[in-house]
């Protein structure tokens, strides 16, 4: 073999270097060595190597705990199936738990760490759980953990959590960035062994967009592992000679390092991309992954197929390994995962692992075939391999216990045999990767040729290439695939004609099932992942856990990382064999994303932190930020809460300033958030004399007026200000939480209700920063910010009023005497640019009359000491009526909301209705949501009369306010409740009475 | 209205500042160019003169007026199509007039329903040859040259939000809108997106 | 899953808002008429009432990502195939037209 070109196979030599490394052969880069630790100690490796590979070439064979008993476990698999190899990777922030040794390729000055074992793991003291295995058996956290109840939290949980469980998270912020990505493609191919690689070659010489994703570093799949030659050649020779080829068509993309997890409905699929795994830590400004949404015309599923363990007492002991894997460790990696090996399998695919453990001189001491009847490949094998030859056999016994160190076999005449050995392979067969096919629903169906499931309908555009189709032969999966990416490729409109079909080796892939080895005693394990036992399974069989679904939930098994990948088939074959129905009878557990664990970060993305949704910033923000405000999220925006001054101690403080400010003297509130719809056109009027329950339409223009928007099931879904600038241009404004609704609303009524309005709804939200200016001396600044003073008197500009005009020297403005604080107060608006530098002049020209900014808290203030109402009063439960608003309901035209809000329930007088409550002792807090009964009642639901809707502290009045909603409504105005909020012990005697706390004729609007 | 204009504050504030970011690479692999318009308007057809508008603004403006989602320019005057019937009619850069409060052609005036949107967008043009790469972090859809090519357009979402998409040139050059208030999230997306690339800001008052 | 939306080709449901059946109409009823039962059992039924077929249902949604049309979607609900996509505008102007 030439290291300089990890491309050629492997030649075979036995000397090796490291402990298990062989000379020779193997897709490693020998030129350099790669230091790395595990458990502390330090080893090295090369590149190419995944940690699994080269713990075996240092002749580490214990690797994890097992999670329930602590077994000792080493590695079953050379692939992402592995469930016993899983470990703490890398340390501090990055420190990932549940890693499979066997997908982590090995870089420089990695550092690894075992899990669930303590204090070690040679020595691990919870191993006991073994001991007791009888007592801790499947469901035993069901019954064990029962009594005391007070105990589970303090006592139980903290020891379960200890005692049976996988590595540690890190505890601190995943310090890397993680993208997600978008890719269009005509034909998605998913693996890249011989069938995909076909697949992606058949479409992407027809000129197709081709998206091929292979999970592993390399491309090749199986035959980068089995050592065959394919086109007379060395397979990986082949298989860099298409990826050349594929790596220079333009349109087709290979991802490297990416799994496709899930499979959505019309051709969208999602992918990991590692990006940067493989290295210590992610270049600057690199993703360490990213997520892919894929969408696709067609897709060629060829994910291959992964081997099956067989079950017999001792099947976990390192040094226990799939035959393919085996094979894997040798032709891949150059190393030998064993000296002395025994093969225990079902099938003929495990004869090239005896060839191959032979050529590079592992003595293969006996080929243990399960079958009864004499397989010529087999036996082929074991004579090349001078190896004993047991047919009908069975493996029933593994010695030792960090590691195998023997195995007894039973020959077919029952006899019994004991062969020293450090090595145990075994092949069960192999069972297709269809997980894919099924996410959107879809149920495999059971082939009994292969005795495994293979896919059944399919997703809408998928096709299923390769041993993932149950065909296990190179030869069929090179034609299969060839065959799907030429159909693909024609099914999105490409002329497209099938590559040359390269030779391939003769293989038989014969192969009969046996589910568990019988007429044996111990631990023979089904999921390894979660420790489930053959015993385990007929426990569940015997307490009525019959179906594959209980099955999985009762015994955990294909539960947490690998999701039953090695163990579902095996597990529902010996419920099948319990309940004496067959296996498609007995059904398999459904198969839903994600195929491979993803990690959160990856979901995320960008979406973190600040970042974790869009946020909306004011006109205003820089400047508020500049004096200090203090900001809260309202929906999607950040808006002042409170404006505090030195000197104030807390938020109340500065909030009762700025009220007393408002009632005073001038305040301004930046307004912009609120939903702002220009509505244009001869229907206009009509459109919202539709929307609104109130009539628009006798509006004059220059006016504005109070709007109520009832949803069509009668209660109240928003409200806001209409203003008319033109017969046929009003603006209106909704709050700001239902901007979006709001618009949605409009356009639902003027494209599907009413077609027949001409007009035109377009948001200019963005368009405008909006300001209050509130306050007996609000005229006197606005006059001084207006290029018209005279235009804003009381008299040419009354309550209610709207105008368009100009400030600063020209620049076009709107301007509504509106009031929400209940005070002689305008709202102004000019475009969004000019926003701060319009509340930059407001605040000079205020400075001679006392102004301060408000925030959101001292709007709140103001609006509930004048009753109106807000989110909490317009709650989607509330109708006009009850919210005193009833005498706005227009009686002679049509409106959303006008027939049900009619109904009789809606009417009764014993409905909750909005009143006003103030403390007996004025001392007294309320509290916002604390429930209402009769003054000297039991606090029990049945008194239950209502509850608060929102309190504040008022200024104005020195005592706490609240707004409620009380059965009976105003009839009660004068009746003592008693609000009553155990959440926050608060008991507090109130006075019902009238909403409207402040100026309750409202002649400081007029003034 | 010369001296008011000086008061005006680009929507993107501080988000995006010019000059190098992420990195460090001879060429950026993606260029913004913060383009400010003079004026922009919302433009919806009245009923039954979509023809009629398409007729005159190309008499008018001298635009081949999009009836599908299109961008089309003459000049610093370009259109968008933001829906059916419904447009986005820019013109700029920024620099060229004066005048806050413009007024549309009358040929045009008189077919639709006018909204200003002056300062409810933030508009940038993208470049680069990283830009595609950068862009699929956020765009979902295909901005593959088969499938979207100069004179196309879209509204779609990026990274949650809601913008305006345009294909300017095959270099390639994309036009993108997104609301004023949200401008500073789609920067933080788009810094984030292209650091790996290596990303250069601009005023695009140069272009 | 993909929406095809007739203005801006196939686009993914994260951009669409649903709505519900499109199949309802809202009834019609005199200004200032007593409540009969009938017509308390019409407004019952389109606003609390709906089918939960199994198969082709038409639906409304709108594209508030997008280009802002309100569309009737015609979708399996069984398997989510698409047989159509409509302006619920051009729907709704053909409705009013056999009204008259």
């Amino acid at each position: 073999m030439n290291d300089s070109s990890p491309a050629t196979p492997p030649q075979r030599s036995s000397a090796p270097v490291t402990a298990m490394r062989l000379m020779d052969g193997g897709l490693i880069d020998r030129s350099r060595t790669l230091g790395f630790t595990f458990d502390g100690t330090r080893y090295t490796g090369h590149p190419g190597d995944t940690l699994a590979s080269a713990l075996l070439a240092n002749g580490v064979r214990l690797v994890g705990r097992s999670f329930k008993y602590h077994r000792p476990r080493g590695i079953l698999t050379a692939g992402p199936e592995e469930p016993n190899a899983l470990v703490e990777l890398r340390t501090g922030a990055r420190r990932e738990p549940n890693t499979r040794a066997t997908t982590i390729e090995l870089y420089d000055g990695l550092v690894a760490a075992s899990q669930n074992r303590w204090p070690s793991l040679q020595y691990d003291l919870l191993s006991i759980n073994g001991l007791a295995g009888p007592l801790i058996g499947a469901g035993f956290y069901y019954k064990t953990f029962m009594w005391p109840a007070a105990w589970w939290e303090k006592v139980y949980e903290p020891l379960i959590r200890r005692a049976a469980g996988l590595g540690r998270a890190s505890g601190v912020a995943d310090p890397d960035h993680y993208d997600k990505g978008h890719l269009h493609c005509d034909v998605l191919v998913i693996g890249a062994g011989p069938s995909g690689l076909m697949a992606a070659l058949a479409a992407g010489r027809a000129g197709a967009r081709v998206v091929l994703c292979e999970e592993d570093s390399r491309l090749g799949g199986r035959a980068l592992l089995d050592g065959r030659r394919i086109d007379q050649r060395p397979a990986a020779d082949w298989v860099a000679a298409i990826e050349a080829e594929l790596a220079a068509m333009p349109d087709v993309r290979i991802l490297k390092r990416t799994s496709v997890v899930a499979a959505y409905d019309h051709g969208t699929f999602a992918a990991v991309e590692r990006n940067n795994d493989h290295l210590a830590e992610p270049p600057a400004f690199a993703p360490r992954q990213t997520l892919w949404r894929i969408v696709a015309q067609r897709s060629v599923l060829a994910a291959g197929a992964l081997e099956r363990p067989l079950v017999f007492p001792g099947n976990d002991r390192p040094g226990v390994m799939l035959a393919g894997a085996a094979r894997a460790y040798v032709n891949r990696f150059a190393v030998m995962p064993g000296r002395r090996a025994v093969v225990f399998a079902t099938n003929d695919d495990a004869a090239l692992t005896v060839t191959t453990l032979a050529e590079v001189g592992i003595d293969v001491a006996a080929v243990v075939d399960a079958r009864s009847e004499m397989s010529p490949a087999m036996e082929a094998a074991a004579r090349m391999a001078s190896a004993l030859l047991i047919t009908g056999g069975a493996v029933t016994r593994v010695r030792g216990s960090l590691g195998v160190e023997g195995v007894e076999i039973r020959s077919a005449d029952g006899r019994k045999t004991r062969i020293a050995c450090d090595l145990l392979c075994m092949s069960g067969g192999w069972t297709p990767n269809l997980h894919l096919t099924c996410h959107q629903n879809n149920r495999p169906v059971w082939d009994a040729r292969l005795a495994a499931f293979v896919p059944g309908n399919l997703p809408s555009g998928m096709a299923v290439a390769g041993a993932a189709n149950g065909e296990m032969s190179t030869r069929s999966a090179i034609m299969r695939g060839a065959e799907l990416g030429v159909a693909a490729a024609v099914a999105c409109g490409f002329r497209a004609a099938s590559p040359d079909l390269p030779p391939t080796d003769e293989e038989s892939t014969s192969s009969s099932p046996l589910w568990r080895v019988t007429g044996v005693t111990g631990k023979a394990f089904v999921d390894f992942q979660n420790d489930v036992t053959v015993t385990d399974i007929g426990l569940a069989h015997r307490e009525g856990f019959r179906s594959v679904e209980h099955m999985k939930r009762y015994t955990t098994l294909g539960m947490a990382t690998d999701q039953g990948k090695t163990s579902s088939i095996n597990g529902l074959a010996l419920m099948a064999e319990l309940t004496e129905r067959s296996i498609p009878d007995t059904g398999i557990t459904t198969f839903r994303p994600p195929y491979q664990p993803v990690a959160l970060g990856t979901l995320a993305g960008h979406h973190r932190g600040k970042d974790f949704r869009p946020t909306r910033l004011t006109p205003t923000h820089a400047w508020a930020a500049e004096r200090g405000a203090v900001f809260v999220e309202t929906g999607a925006w950040l808006r002042a809460q409170w404006y505090p001054e030195s000197g104030e101690r807390d938020w109340l403080e500065s909030v009762n300033r700025e009220v007393r400010t408002v009632r005073n003297a001038v305040g301004v509130c930046d307004v912009s958030t609120l939903g702002k719809i220009d509505v244009q056109g001869p229907g206009a009027a009509g459109l919202l004399d539709f929307l609104y329950a109130n009539t628009m339409s006798t509006l004059p223009v220059g006016r504005a007026r109070y709007g109520l928007m009832l949803r069509e099931d009668g209660f109240v879904m928003d409200d806001g200000t209409v203003s008319r600038f033109a017969p046929d241009h009003f603006v209106i404004t909704t709050t700001t939480a239902n901007a979006a609704k709001v618009l949605q609303h409009m356009e639902h009524a003027l494209q599907w209700l009413r077609p027949d309005l001409e007009a035109a709804v377009v948001s200019i939200s963005e368009q405008w920063a909006q300001f209050s200016i509130a306050g007996p001396r609000s005229r006197d600044v606005l006059q001084r910010v207006v290029d018209s003073p005279e235009a804003i008197s009381n008299a040419a500009f009354p309550f209610m009023a709207i105008a368009e005009t100009t400030v600063l020297g020209g620049l076009p403005a709107r301007l509504f005497r509106i009031s929400y604080s209940g005070e002689l107060a305008y709202e102004i608006a000019v475009a969004a640019g000019y926003g701060e530098a319009l509340i930059r002049a407001i605040m000079e020209q205020g400075r001679d009359f006392g102004i301060a900014p408000y925030g959101t808290e001292t709007l709140g203030v103001l609006r509930i000491e004048k009753g109106h109402v807000a989110g909490n009063e317009l709650s989607g439960q509330t109708t006009a009526r009850d919210l005193g608003l009833g005498r706005m309901l227009a009686k002679k035209k049509d409106y959303i909301g006008r027939v049900l809000q009619e109904r009789p329930a809606l009417l009764a007088g014993d409905r909750p209705a909005l009143v006003g409550l103030r403390p007996v002792d004025t001392g007294a807090r309320l509290r916002a949501g604390a429930h209402l009964v009769a003054s000297g009642q039991e606090p029990v639901a049945a008194n239950d009369l209502g509850y608060v809707t929102s309190v504040a502290f008022s200024p104005t009045l020195g005592h706490w306010i609240g707004l409620a909603l009380l059965s009976g409504g105003p009839a009660r105005h004068g009746e003592r409740v008693r609000v009553w909020d155990p959440v926050r012990s608060g008991d507090v005697l109130a006075e019902v009475c009238d909403t409207v706390f402040v100026d309750p004729k409202g002649e400081r609007l007029h003034v | 209205m010369s001296e008011t204009s000086t008061l005006w504050r680009p929507p993107l504030g501080d988000a995006l500042k010019i000059g190098r970011h992420g990195r460090r690479v001879d060429r950026a692999g993606v260029t913004v160019d913060i383009v400010r318009p003079a004026r922009a308007w919302s433009l919806v057809a009245r009923r039954g003169a979509a023809d009629a508008l398409a007729i005159a603004a190309e008499q008018e403006l001298g635009l081949p007026w999009p009836k599908a989602p299109r961008y089309a320019a003459r000049g610093s005057t370009f259109v968008v199509w933001t829906g059916p019937d419904r447009w986005l009619l820019v013109e700029g850069p920024a620099g060229m007039s004066d005048s806050v409060r413009a007024t549309l052609p009358a040929g045009v005036t008189s077919h639709v329903y006018a909204t200003d949107q002056t300062d409810a967008l933030q508009i940038l043009h993208l470049s680069g040859p990283r830009l595609r790469d950068a862009l699929a972090k956020g765009v979902t859809i295909d901005l593959h040259p088969r499938s979207f090519a100069p004179g196309n357009a879209a509204i779609t979402q990026v990274s949650h939000l809601t913008v305006n998409l345009w294909q300017i040139s095959d270099d390639p050059i994309f036009g993108v809108a997104v609301a004023r208030s949200l401008a500073g999230s789609f920067a933080s997306w788009l810094t984030a997106s292209a650091a790996e690339f290596g990303l250069e800001v601009r005023d695009g008052a140069d272009i | 899953m993909r929406i095809p939306c007739c203005y801006c080709g196939a686009r993914g449901h994260e951009e669409f808002t649903y709505l519900g059946d499109a199949t309802l109409a809202r009834p019609s009823t005199e200004i200032g008429a007593p409540a009969d039962d009938a017509t308390a059992a019409a407004w019952h039924d389109y606003v609390y009432v709906r089918d939960n077929p199994s198969g082709r249902h038409r639906e409304l949604w709108q594209h508030t990502g997008g280009c802002r049309a309100w569309l009737v979607v015609t979708r399996d609900t069984r398997t989510h195939e698409i047989h159509g996509v409509e302006a619920a505008r051009d729907v709704a102007l053909a409705r009013e037209a056999t009204h008259e």
